[in-house]
């Protein structure tokens, strides 16, 4: 007697093999048969006309907050993702001294663009240690976590908190940051993560930034002997860089024996060639034996931006940036200032993107009101700057004035956007999916969908992917890379995580505002179509007509032996 | 180190406390510094303009040209 079995389903199995008509069955947990099943089940599920597939796998997230308050990481699980990686970019949430809290949620919330409020609501700083922060996620995961551990957080760990943002260090340093990562890996780490360019709130450098590469090296050396990963984001906009970079984690990997991925791999309109040099690079050092997968991001670059707090949108912007961080009071009478506006409007007017967005405010659309206009929402500031006689700037300025900052512009897919182009980059099997930083950036842009969208856009639309070959980038693709034990493909043994959906309409919904962060805040999130059910290692986790299950299969993923 | 591994284009890794000046000073000792400086700069973009001025052990500064496009 089999637990469950789902009967008639196009089979994918995730190795990219020909897709077959059959059934899957399953029993504690785990696939227990695959093919034409014979046997009862205590339920079984007809999936005539659908794929049944492994669980998707997402390798770059920072639901490392969310989960405390939200197991299921919603809304990931709706688009068949079963498995997610957080701590991405040398941030996690552990292992962290109890006076670095107030500091490291603070870099936190800026890099990834969370609300503090969510934070003061959403949980409470119950740990220190990694393995105290896996005990307080455990038992409420509904989806599988393969937890990083960042690189600043050992630093801080170690060194302190001033110390590891300022200073190398010692030998004996170094070596307790090597200890302290062991425990972290033995308490459920699939590896370690890293940053090259990311900057704090008090815009100075994340501690992993401060670290010389002999550090590196030497926390890399402890990566091999526990055959974990490491991740890092480097200088993906410019090639000659990005290059050195692919040098060193080729190195690295060579070294230590590890594998190593980078987020993300992008597609520059400034720099056409970019992808093509990167992946020459990749190439050459793969043949001689090095390990370095880039993660391509499925979607289109989109991005929101208000004036009511800082936002990426303005990082590049110093003087729109400053505003935004004014007090509110302080913030209405400089921007009714003349001269303050007219520089406002020179700076917005000659902005120069450096990693090669195609960005005009004039094409910025007001994307979200705290009480929607239906004269206004959608509009753009060329539009609206037009009706009123004004510079697009001033436009964007009155509109916040007008409505107490409680509104948001948007700009859509303005860069990393050539679908042909990037469809065939998908094809290579050097190139690896992910960098869709899900649950991040949560006011700015949806971080979701980006597995629906790769089989209506380079399935269906442009043809790149076979069916097989995408379900394959999806999971056993990453599952190898990341060293995941026993997931990513539907083999008996394997962890049951499954889901069964319709390839002729596998999409993502539109980016929609969504009042679910704790504090009553929002964030825009991306709805699926397509995905009728997905099983978390054997139990129903989401529900097209039921939704969200109240189970918690969920579990902290093995790492294939050393 | 095979030839074909060989970096693309020379570069170093600032020691911690580093700034334009003293990597410039270690590097090209025998040439005149402000010009050395302005060369570094100008092969550097992403050092020299970004937000925040800090130069750090992790970065990359190459030493060098960038090749003829």
């Amino acid at each position: 007697m089999f637990d469950l079995i789902i009967r008639n389903g196009l089979i994918c199995d995730g190795s990219g093999a020909p897709a077959f008509k059959g059934d899957v069955a399953v029993r504690d947990g785990k696939i227990a048969a695959l093919g034409e099943v014979t046997g009862d089940a205590k339920q079984v599920i007809d999936a005539k006309g659908q794929v049944v597939a492994p669980g998707f796998i997402d390798p770059h997230t920072h639901f490392d907050a969310q989960l405390l308050w939200d197991g299921y990481a919603q809304p990931s699980l709706e688009h068949g993702i079963t498995t997610i990686m957080s701590g991405n970019c040398s941030l996690s949430l552990a292992p962290l001294k109890a006076e670095h809290r107030d500091l490291l949620g603070a870099t936190f919330r800026q890099i990834e663009e969370m609300p503090k409020a969510a934070f003061d609501a959403g949980f409470s700083w119950t740990w220190e240690s990694f393995d105290d922060y896996i005990k307080a996620i455990k038992d409420g995961l509904g989806i599988n976590v393969a937890p990083l551990v960042g690189h600043s957080l050992l630093r801080m760990w170690v060194m302190g908190a001033e110390e590891s943002r300022n200073h190398a260090a010692t030998p004996a340093e170094v070596k307790q940051m090597q200890n302290l990562l062991k425990q972290c890996l033995d308490a459920g780490s699939i590896g370690m993560s890293g940053s090259w360019v990311d900057i704090d709130h008090e815009r100075h450098p994340v501690p992993a930034r401060l670290a010389e590469h002999s550090e590196l090296e030497a926390l890399c050396e402890t990566l091999g002997e526990h055959n974990a990963i490491l991740q890092i984001v480097p200088e993906f906009w410019d090639a000659d860089i990005l290059r050195v970079r692919i040098d060193q984690l080729a190195d690295l990997s060579r070294k230590y024996n590890i594998s190593t991925t980078f987020s993300p791999l992008f597609d520059s309109n400034a720099w056409p060639n970019l992808v093509y040099l990167a992946m020459d690079r990749i190439r050459l050092q793969s043949a001689h034996g090095a390990r370095v997968t880039p993660q391509m991001q499925i979607r289109p670059i989109d991005l929101s931006f208000d004036i009511s707090q800082p936002n990426s949108t303005f990082a590049t912007l110093p003087s729109w940036w400053a505003t935004t961080i004014l007090p509110v009071d302080e913030k209405r009478v400089k921007l009714k200032d003349p001269e303050f506006r007219k520089k406002l409007s020179a700076d917005l007017e000659h902005f120069m993107q450096p990693i090669g967005l195609q960005i005009d405010f004039r094409d910025a659309y007001v994307k979200r009101m705290g009480k929607p206009d239906p004269k206004l929402m959608n509009r753009s500031m060329r539009d609206i700057a037009a009706e009123r006689n004004c510079h697009f700037a001033e436009a964007i300025i009155d509109l916040a004035l007008e409505h107490d900052f409680d509104i948001s512009f948007g700009l859509d897919s303005i860069g990393h956007n050539n679908s042909p182009k990037i469809g065939q980059l998908m094809l290579d099997p050097l190139v690896g999916l992910g960098a869709g930083d899900g649950g991040a950036h949560v006011s700015n842009f949806a971080t979701y969908g980006d597995t629906s969208l790769l089989f209506s856009e380079y399935v269906r639309k442009q043809h790149s992917l076979s069916l097989e070959y995408a379900v394959r980038k999806l999971t056993h693709d990453i599952a190898v890379v990341w060293n995941v034990k026993n997931r990513g493909l539907l083999r008996p043994g394997f962890a049951a995580d499954i889901v069964i959906f319709d390839a002729n309409t596998m999409d993502r919904g539109a980016e929609i505002p969504v009042d679910d962060l704790p504090a009553s805040g929002w964030r825009y999130v991306r709805r699926n179509t397509g995905v009728s059910q997905v099983f978390v290692n054997g139990a129903l986790a989401y529900d097209l007509d039921a939704g969200y299950s109240d189970k918690k299969a969920g579990a902290v993923t093995e790492r294939v032996a050393a | 180190m095979n030839g074909a591994l060989k970096p693309l284009r020379k570069y170093i890794q600032p020691k911690i406390g580093d700034n334009w000046e003293t990597i410039a000073a270690r590097e090209f000792p025998n040439d005149p510094q402000d010009k050395v400086i302005e060369n570094l700069k100008s092969w550097n973009l992403f050092l020299a303009f970004r937000p925040t001025p800090m130069i750090t052990p992790s970065d990359i500064m190459f030493i060098e040209a960038p090749a003829q496009q």
